[in-house]
């Protein structure tokens, strides 16, 4: 492993990062254009990311631990599975970390995480 | 010292212990906090002398014992396979006893004392089982087990119910252990030599060999839960206490899988394809069965039962795919396909243990097992909730933690099928392949549900605010298996390399265990790898930077709040997804697989009642009939016993001039 590679896969990593939103500004827009709708910037989700750091948290009184750390999570898994993926660049040092089937297991491990708090984040009282 | 000699001193030791609780068996400080410590430190020794067997300059050592029939003494071999049976025994119940020294209370049944013979008289059986060499000292210690478990599922004995549930256990283990005694009837193949060194020698013919491992599968099936002799197991784990459920479903079906392994790879070096054909779809059916059945589940010890089945199912599909590689000579392949079985069998044993000992501390604390009346426990118990989120993500599969290793390290087994040179298993075992996947997706479902609504969500009864926290010795017990679980799953190569020994005895092959110490790569490095590791420290790693992150950037004005209530303000606690709510989408995709009563409310009913009863089919198709054709041949027969003196006189009469006849 040497800084060069390890240069590769930070590259990889931050475009990966910065991508991510507007792959979702771009499904909006798609979205948007099919419903006869006019379509939001590109960059809209990460306007929406901006505002949302300047607004206050509204956490349910009675969420658990769990509940907190669940972004956080979910975020650090989503970024592994990027940097397990060769896609901007190749032969990186992280690839040998896990094969499609490991791969599988990081997005259940997300997934897991993401089922075990709606229900209650949602509806009833307090949060999970 | 010889290990074997070892070995036997701490079986000694455990029958010591157990006789010891006799001396006060009213005692509970005395049983709890010196007997069964003691146990524990015990078993680390157990697991110690397994771990050495394992190293791979060990031979394998026999010994004979003075003790047994006159012509047939007690032999005793620990060779790697007992050896890592052994490091399973040792691991689990050093968790396991430590625990229970803090679990029991008084008044419950039988007491402490009396406990704790029948506990280490049944771990003393389990390590004699996977060291026997013999088939009359395997037999008298694999009944040792039955019957020693069958008293610990039965301790709180004046529950008619719980006596219903061991009387079951105890009937499918005699099932089984018939089935075993044929097999080993069928090995011996008419040299009358019982010691398994003898039945390793000669080649039996095809047929008696096929039928000897059709009886070992059927024998040491029952004792695992293998369809369709797994109705045993969701009866007899929520009757027992959490400690003997932890044993039984983490150790004990254990002991049926090196059976099978024994008899299978060692004493008949596996001989058709088509006896991995079987054990692979049985195992399947078995799996799939499991994850549906657990899924819809109310009762979580029972629930746990089911998973446990679908484990076994997972284990045995391994077993089945290294025989149908065997067969064909495809060694490297079959000893990937083996190790992912054994590496299972140990995980299983770590997270089933913790979740059933984690469902003991919830059961104490709040005295429901009812997962309809849980919830929330996340609050009163930290610590057992913590521990029990470790074995949950472990138990569904999930990186990086121990289960998914075994479960990555099956697929893989499965991905190499297309190089079978036989075109109906490459056609039979694509489907196989996605069996299992959906039996480990279901497995993830059911954890989430298990988790989710025992310690997530507000509590369900106002009971709950009460619920204690768990003892110290309970959180040692819990904490080392979770350990465990994290540990084998960070460092696969460990237990990879443990288990080359036995992969090489038994199909002469072993898999890479890496390419260096950070990530696994069991066939080639190009084909596939994994380290748990460094997923691990990724994710770790990138969780820590953003936190820091968030914490630089974000104001920190974070408001404690209501959540919102949709505008309907008079919401209640039992508002909440329920255990069966969550288990009903299961319930309306796999509809054929269940029998249902279900008892709904009429619209104008004041008071409103919903009851929902699975059953299991095969229950009613198989077991049912049985039955009461057995009762029915025995009032058949009773015709006979008229109940009149004279009858019976008659009877002795027309025998005699029967047997004049015929000596005449």
């Amino acid at each position: 492993v040497n800084a060069l590679a390890m240069a590769r896969q930070a590259w990889e990593l931050l475009v990966a990062i910065a991508l991510a939103p507007i792959f979702m500004g771009w499904i909006a827009q798609c979205r948007a254009w099919l419903q006869n709708r006019k379509a939001p910037p590109l960059l809209q989700p990460w306007r929406t990311l901006r505002k949302l750091f300047w607004k206050d948290a509204a956490l349910a009184e009675r969420a658990s631990p769990l509940f907190r750390s669940t972004p956080y999570v979910l975020f650090g898994t989503m970024v592994v599975a990027a940097a397990i993926i060769p896609s901007v660049a190749l032969d990186l040092p992280f690839v040998w970390a896990a094969d499609a089937i490991a791969l599988v297991g990081v997005f259940a491990t997300a997934r897991q995480r993401w089922t075990s708090v709606p229900p209650s984040a949602r509806s009833e009282r307090g949060g999970r | 010292m010889p290990p074997l000699v070892v070995l036997l001193g701490l079986i000694v030791g455990w029958l010591a212990l157990g006789l010891a609780g006799l001396i006060r068996p009213h005692h509970l400080g005395f049983v709890g906090r010196v007997l069964f410590p003691l146990g524990a430190v015990l078993a680390v020794g157990v697991a110690l002398v397994g771990l050495r067997a394992l190293r791979p300059d060990a031979v394998p050592t026999v010994l004979v014992l003075p003790l047994g029939l006159p012509d047939l003494p007690f032999h005793l071999r620990l060779d790697a396979l007992s050896g890592f049976f052994l490091l399973l025994l040792g691991a689990a119940t050093a968790g396991i006893s430590t625990f229970a020294a803090g679990y029991f209370r008084a008044g419950e049944g039988t007491s402490p004392g009396l406990l704790c013979l029948q506990y280490h008289v049944f771990l003393a059986s389990m390590a004699l089982v996977v060291v026997a060499n013999d088939a009359y000292l395997f037999m008298v210690a694999w009944e040792t087990m039955a019957l020693s478990s069958y008293f610990l599922v039965t301790t709180q004995h004046r529950i008619p119910e719980i006596r219903r549930a061991g009387f079951l256990y105890l009937l499918i283990a005699h099932i089984g252990a018939i089935s075993i005694l044929l097999c080993f009837g069928v090995l011996q193949g008419g040299s009358w030599q019982f010691t398994f060194d003898a039945m390793r020698g000669p080649q039996l013919s095809p047929g008696w060999a096929s039928v000897a491992f059709l009886l070992a599968l059927v024998g040491f099936g029952a004792k695992a839960g293998l369809m369709p002799m797994h109705v045993w197991l969701p009866e007899a784990h929520p009757a027992a206490p959490s400690p003997v459920s932890a044993l039984m479903s983490g150790v004990m079906l254990k002991t049926a899988v090196y059976g099978l392994l024994r008899v299978t790879f060692d004493l008949l070096h596996v001989q058709h394809w088509w006896w991995g054909a079987t054990a692979l779809s049985l195992a399947l059916f078995t799996g799939l069965f499991g994850a549906v059945f657990a899924a819809v589940q109310t009762d979580m010890k029972r629930l746990l039962a089911y998973s446990s089945i679908e484990n076994i199912g997972i284990i045995f599909s391994a077993v089945g795919l290294a025989i149908i590689f065997r067969s064909f000579g495809l060694h490297l392949f079959a000893a990937l396909a083996l190790s992912a079985a054994l590496i299972h069998c140990l995980n299983h044993a770590l997270f089933k243990s913790l979740l059933f000992l984690a469902t003991g501390s919830v059961l104490h604390a709040t005295g429901q097992r009812n997962l309809g009346k849980l919830g929330g426990l996340i609050r009163h118990m930290p610590w057992v909730a913590a521990l029990a989120l470790v074995g949950t993500l472990a138990i569904a599969g999930l990186p990086p933690l121990n289960g998914f290793v075994s479960e990555w390290l099956l697929l893989q087994a499965f991905l190499f099928t297309p190089q079978i040179p036989h075109s109906f298993i490459n056609m039979l075992i694509p489907l196989g392949a996605a069996a299992l996947a959906l039996t480990v997706a279901l497995a993830g479902y059911v954890m989430v549900k298990f988790y989710g609504v025992i310690f997530l969500g507000q509590p369900r009864e106002a009971a709950l605010a009460h619920a204690h926290v768990s003892g110290w010795l309970e959180r040692i017990g819990l904490g080392w298996l979770a350990l465990g679980c994290v540990a084998l799953g960070i460092f696969p190569q460990l237990v990879l390399t443990a288990v080359a020994p036995i992969t090489r005895s038994l199909v002469s092959s072993a898999v890479n265990p890496g390419v260096n110490a950070w990530w696994i790569a069991p066939v080639a490095p190009d084909r596939a790898s994994y380290s748990g590791l460094v997923l691990l420290v990724g994710i770790v790693g990138v969780v820590g930077a953003t936190f820091v992150g968030v914490r630089r950037l974000y104001h920190g004005r974070v408001r404690r709040t209501a959540p919102w209530d949709c505008g309907y303000p008079w919401q209640t606690a039992r508002m909440q997804d329920t255990a069966e709510g969550f288990g009903q989408p299961i319930r309306h995709i796999f509809v054929t697989a269940f029998r249902i009563d279900r008892e709904l409310p009429s619209p104008t009913d004041p008071a409103p009642r919903y009851s929902i009863r699975i059953e299991d089919r095969i229950w009613h198709a198989l077991y049912l009939p049985l039955a009461s054709g057995v009762r029915r041949l025995a009032d058949a027969i009773a015709v006979v016993q008229g109940g009149r003196l004279a009858i019976y006189l008659l009877y002795s009469f027309l025998t005699l001039i029967a047997l004049l006849v015929f000596v005449l």
